[in-house]
């Protein structure tokens, strides 16, 4: 590991302002359950750690029916598990957290760097996109907000500028008669993801007014299937369908092959998760 | 069964306070005034002869007080085994050649653990590669490269088992196409047999290297005294013994100034029997400088350059009769040994031995090769053997009774030895548990109403399996001494590490049910060889057999000692008194008697000064002078064994291949359980253990180099794996055991893994042919089975 200078910030102005000064010389740590792996293993070498993990206007949780939810950037992920109104309004997010490593992982990382982190084979990003989640950005400059479908560009890059820091998650109420459900493989149980598949079915009338599907650990990028939604939509759909859907999914999927599975595993994997992804979103959204 | 006081209770862990409130000091704990640290320079070549190594700038940079290379330690030499026919090969550090990617090349002390990494950082090494050969079988074929020339002791060197007495006359071993060990065992006639067989199956495994994973890393601390020239050490290990005999050896520091200090230890496992190149570097960088050094590994160092465990490639064929008698065996086993020997020829050998005890095979074979590749090198792992072999048989057994129609227990208990057997080479079964660890644990698990009748993707297997208790090893006995305290407790000195196990609180039992004692009432004092006594140590399973009952003798002792003073105290004969609650009482008449600082006291004044020590020592197989033969098997191998019978539940998604592990039945048969939350501790442990091996865990390599050196690519059971264990005691206690316990530590590893992948047949009907059931192996075999 290379020195560098560790910065602990109080308020989010001075984080933006040290952030347009160091640019790309500077890291942020934001709970650093990943951050401290890659320093250690000497993938990044920052001159600055800038730790905004201590600014508490980036740790809230905000929910109103119109608005839908806003969650700071430093949310652990062990408060989106534990969290009551979560489990209410959005209980996919509890549930993924889960199967997100361990106690002491979530405990430690936030919703926000692991975004920001941006490796391919992360949890939760699955079930943000398919919940039609945005992120927003700040800087000295001003702020933005994007899509998080947008949000990554390849493994470990996202769309955030060098002077730029997430600063908020935002998601949507979900509509009636929707359901939502995530499904992960590894090996071990909360081992390094596999393959991943989040699925979100909208139902009006019988009919699929509208259905997302999200892959991870199988393209450089958490991925929507968009094929895979298409063969969904405006259908009412069943379980002949859904499998069409979960084949759509794997032809579209972009996996590699490394030390835990083949490329070609890894999209079998692929069908079978959105196919059980889909069918426990449908349930819900029937139930609901 | 006799009852006992203290013998037989599951009382807490001696030393569970200080390890779970943090006090415990471990190697890593040790600070001494003015330490240095020290790191090492890892070869990042497979096979490459070092030009040059220019270490001047790391020497200029401030804080460095020492850059060593092979230049130094020139001819030093160590191995686990060091014979005439295999004469230690591995450099402390490298010299002419690299043989594989994180030998050590050159290491650095310094002020601090960052100069000390910067050091390393300015090291300019000038390799010129040489071909690299990583599978085993390319390594046998001619023309492939050769990892080691002719292996000729230096002049006047005299080899580890020449030091110990030990040695048989042989001829140093020449590496021919890379093969550096080899194993041939037989007895009754394989070829007559096979042509009795009314059936013959074949199979192979290939079972990969999996790590010891022990929670704390490899360390040492090392501590130089120029003026007296003692060499103080601290280290994480399984016993002082071989390695303060090899840090003597290398060094030429005299054995009698060398101490291991006692440390709080982390596992072991078995990978950290062997000395390692950093104790040997800390020690000489000590020596050189004249303060003490430390030196910890970082966990990717204990992946790549200590050791992990045999790699083995295990052909086994059977024959059988109809009825299910097997008559024949021949195995045939290659080894991926890696740069050098390791424990790979002792393996070799104990692939066989620690399978001779359980099956009656009239006709046997059983030969093998270790060869050289250019990865790191092996060691064993909890069982040393015995599970790469019990994968492969026991699998077998199963796929040899689907096969003619058998039920797999009842063709397992007809095959099984009988308690009294004497084996090929004079070890007797003076006890036998495994028919009721087999009987119990099939009951247990309601075995009869669940084989064959789980319904698709669940399936459930048996597996057996069994251990030493202990062998010929240097030192090749274990001593003791307990001594009267002013206050009537005791002081007992014990060389056993406790490195998990358990003998700091089972020697105690022992004692203290001998001396009719509390528990509280025995002082310890462990793992200090300046201290305590000769120690054979746990090596192969002998910790209870050997090294605690060395302890028991010793309270033995000092029971008749005490008896004897007493009796001329009461003026009654001996015999007619008896011992509890730190006083001696006349059977009789209980409430006459004299107390354990009277009978000091009196000893004191009246035998010139007697201030009764109990002495003690017992030896591994104490009827044999010679360590077994390796290559051929002859000789006594040890004087009991252990049993386990493993059943394992699971379920498998047919979908996507992946085992899930319902529930593991272990059947275990280890003498007397002298404190059955121990064992329960040691067997629940090795069932995780086992199931790691089973289905996650896999050293993976690429061109030479570990891909997979940390925690999160390396995948180990954590809690939240863990499945319903349920330990069932199936022992029977042996006579020549302390109150008749066996061991517990190593056996059912074995067991369990052999249960899971016999569980995951019957959930599949898919053959795999290599460790470990990875999803995806049983994913394409499922695939397969769907084409047909």
């Amino acid at each position: 590991m290379r020195e560098f200078e560790y910065l602990r910030m109080n308020t989010l102005q001075e984080a933006c302002s040290l952030l347009s000064e160091y640019k790309d010389e500077a890291k942020v740590l934001a709970g650093g359950q990943s951050l401290l792996t890659l320093l250690k293993l000497n993938m990044i070498s920052p001159s600055y750690l800038i730790d905004i993990k201590f600014i508490p206007e980036l740790n809230y949780m905000d929910f109103d029916e119109k608005e839908g939810l806003k969650m700071g950037a430093l949310t652990t992920h062990r408060t989106v598990e534990k969290s009551p109104l979560l489990k209410e309004k959005f209980t996919v997010l509890p549930e993924t957290e889960l199967v997100v490593a361990s106690v002491q992982t979530r405990n430690w990382g936030t919703i926000g760097g692991t975004l920001v982190h941006a490796d391919p084979i992360g949890d939760i990003a699955p079930p943000l996109i398919v919940l039609d989640s945005r992120v927003k950005l700040i800087s000295a400059d001003g702020e933005r907000t994007v899509p998080l479908a947008e949000f990554f560009v390849d493994f470990f890059m996202t769309v955030v500028e060098e002077n730029e820091l997430l600063c908020e998650i935002q998601i949507p109420a979900l509509p009636a008669h929707t359901g939502v459900a995530y499904q992960k493989f590894s090996t071990i149980e909360a081992g390094i993801k596999i393959a991943g598949a989040a699925a979100m079915v909208s139902l009006d009338d019988g009919l699929c007014k509208d259905a997302k599907i999200a892959l991870s650990a199988v393209a450089p990028v958490p991925m929507r299937a968009l094929k895979a939604e298409e063969i969904l939509k405006g259908k009412p759909l069943d379980d002949r369908l859904i499998e069409q859907a979960a084949q759509a999914a794997a032809a579209e999927a972009d996996p590699v092959t490394d030390m835990h599975a083949t490329d070609e595993y890894r999209r079998e994997l692929v069908k079978v998760l959105v196919k059980r992804a889909a069918k426990m979103a449908l349930e819900r959204a029937r139930a609901s | 069964m006799a009852e006992y006081r203290v013998v037989g209770k599951g009382i807490p862990r001696k030393d569970g306070i200080e390890k779970v409130t943090g006090e415990a000091k471990y190697t890593f704990d040790v600070t001494l005034p003015g330490m240095l640290y020290a790191k090492i320079l890892r070869s990042v070549q497979a096979h490459a002869r070092i030009v040059n190594i220019d270490t001047s700038e790391a020497e200029k940079l401030p804080g460095v007080r020492a850059v060593i290379t092979g230049k130094d330690t020139q001819g030093m030499k160590f191995g686990f085994v060091d014979t005439p026919r295999y004469p230690a090969e591995q450099p402390v550090i490298a010299e002419e050649k690299v043989r594989f990617i994180g030998e050590s090349v050159a290491a650095v002390a310094a002020v601090d653990e960052d100069t000390a990494n910067k050091a390393l950082d300015l090291i300019e090494v000038e390799y010129e590669p040489i071909p690299a050969t990583f599978d085993p079988e390319e390594a046998m074929k001619e023309g492939a490269p050769q990892i080691h020339g002719e292996q000729v002791p230096a002049p006047g060197r005299k080899c580890a088992w020449q030091d110990w007495g030990v040695a048989r006359a042989a001829r140093s071993y020449n590496p021919v196409n890379n093969i550096g060990a080899a194993v041939n065992i037989s007895y009754g006639d394989s070829e007559k047999g096979f042509s009795e067989a009314d059936y013959i199956r074949d199979d192979t495994w290939v079972i990969p290297r999996t790590n010891h994973a022990c929670m704390e890393p490899h360390g040492a601390v090392a501590s130089y005294h120029p003026l007296t020239g003692h060499l103080d050490l601290w280290l994480s290990h399984m016993g002082f013994e071989l390695k303060r005999y090899w840090i003597s050896k290398t060094l030429e520091i005299p054995i009698s100034k060398l101490r291991v200090h006692k440390t709080f230890i982390g596992g072991a496992f078995g990978g950290k029997a062997q000395v390692f190149d950093h104790e040997i570097i800390a020690a000489f960088l000590s020596r050189k400088l004249g303060k003490p050094v430390k030196l910890i590994l970082p966990r990717d160092e204990v992946f790549t350059s200590t050791n992990n465990s045999i790699a083995l490639k295990v052909n086994v064929r059977k024959g059988v009769k109809k009825d299910g008698t097997i008559v024949a065996q021949h195995v045939k086993l290659i080894s991926d040994m890696g740069a050098y020997r390791g424990s790979v020829p002792v393996c070799l050998f104990l692939c066989h031995s620690m399978r001779d005890s359980i099956y009656n095979i009239p006709n046997l074979t059983h030969e093998g090769v270790g060869v050289y590749t250019n990865k790191s090198t092996t060691m064993a792992k909890r069982g040393h053997g015995s599970q790469q072999m019990t994968t492969a048989i026991e699998s077998q057994m199963d796929w040899i009774a689907e096969d003619l129609g058998l039920n797999p227990v009842e063709f397992r208990l007809k095959n099984l030895r009988k308690k009294g057997d004497v084996l090929a080479n004079r070890d007797t079964l003076n006890s036998f548990g495994l028919p009721d660890c087999v009987k119990k644990a099939v009951e247990a698990s309601n075995w009869k109403e669940k084989r064959g009748k789980l319904g698709p993707g669940h399936g459930i297997g048996l597996a057996v399996s069994s251990m030493f208790n202990g062998s010929g090893y240097w030192p090749f006995t274990a001593g003791s001494i307990v001594r009267m305290n002013h206050d009537g407790t005791v002081t007992l000195y014990m060389g056993q590490a406790e490195f998990g196990q358990g003998p700091t609180t089972t020697t105690c039992q022992l004692v203290a049910e001998e001396l009719g004692l509390e528990v509280e009432d025995v002082n310890l004092i462990d793992g200090d060889s300046e201290l305590c006594q000769f120690d054979y140590n746990n090596f192969l399973s002998g910790g209870m057999f050997v090294s605690c009952k060395a302890c028991l003798v010793a309270a033995q002792d000092l029971r008749q000692q005490v008896l004897k003073v007493a009796a001329e105290m009461l003026e009654e004969d001996a015999e007619d008194l008896n011992m509890l609650e730190r006083r001696v009482y006349i059977k009789e008449d209980p409430e006459e008697g004299v107390a354990f600082d009277e009978i000091l006291r009196y000893s004191i004044q009246k035998h010139g000064g007697d201030p009764l020590i109990g002495k003690g020592f017992c030896k591994p197989v104490p009827e044999i002078e010679f360590y077994p033969s390796l290559s051929k098997g002859s000789g006594r191998w040890t004087d009991a064994y252990s049993f386990t019978a493993a059943v394992a539940e699971v379920s498998v998604d047919a979908e996507t291949g992946r085992t899930k592990v319902e529930h593991i039945w272990v059947g275990d048969d280890c003498g007397r359980e002298i404190n059955p939350l121990i064992c329960e501790g040691q067997l629940q442990s090795q069932a995780v253990m086992g199931m790691g091996d089973a289905l996650f865990e896999d050293v993976m390599f690429s061109e030479g180099r570990t891909i997979n050196a940390n925690f999160v690519d390396y995948e180990i059971p954590r809690a939240f794996d863990i499945p319903e264990i349920t330990i069932i005691d199936a022992s029977d206690p042996d006579p020549n055991g302390p109150f008749g316990a066996k061991e517990i530590g190593e056996c059912a590893r074995a067991a369990v893994i052999g249960s899971i992948v016999n569980a995951v047949y019957d959930a599949t009907k898919v053959k795999v042919d290599s460790l470990p059931l990875h999803p995806e192996k049983i994913f394409r075999g499922l695939q397969e089975k769907a084409k047909v």
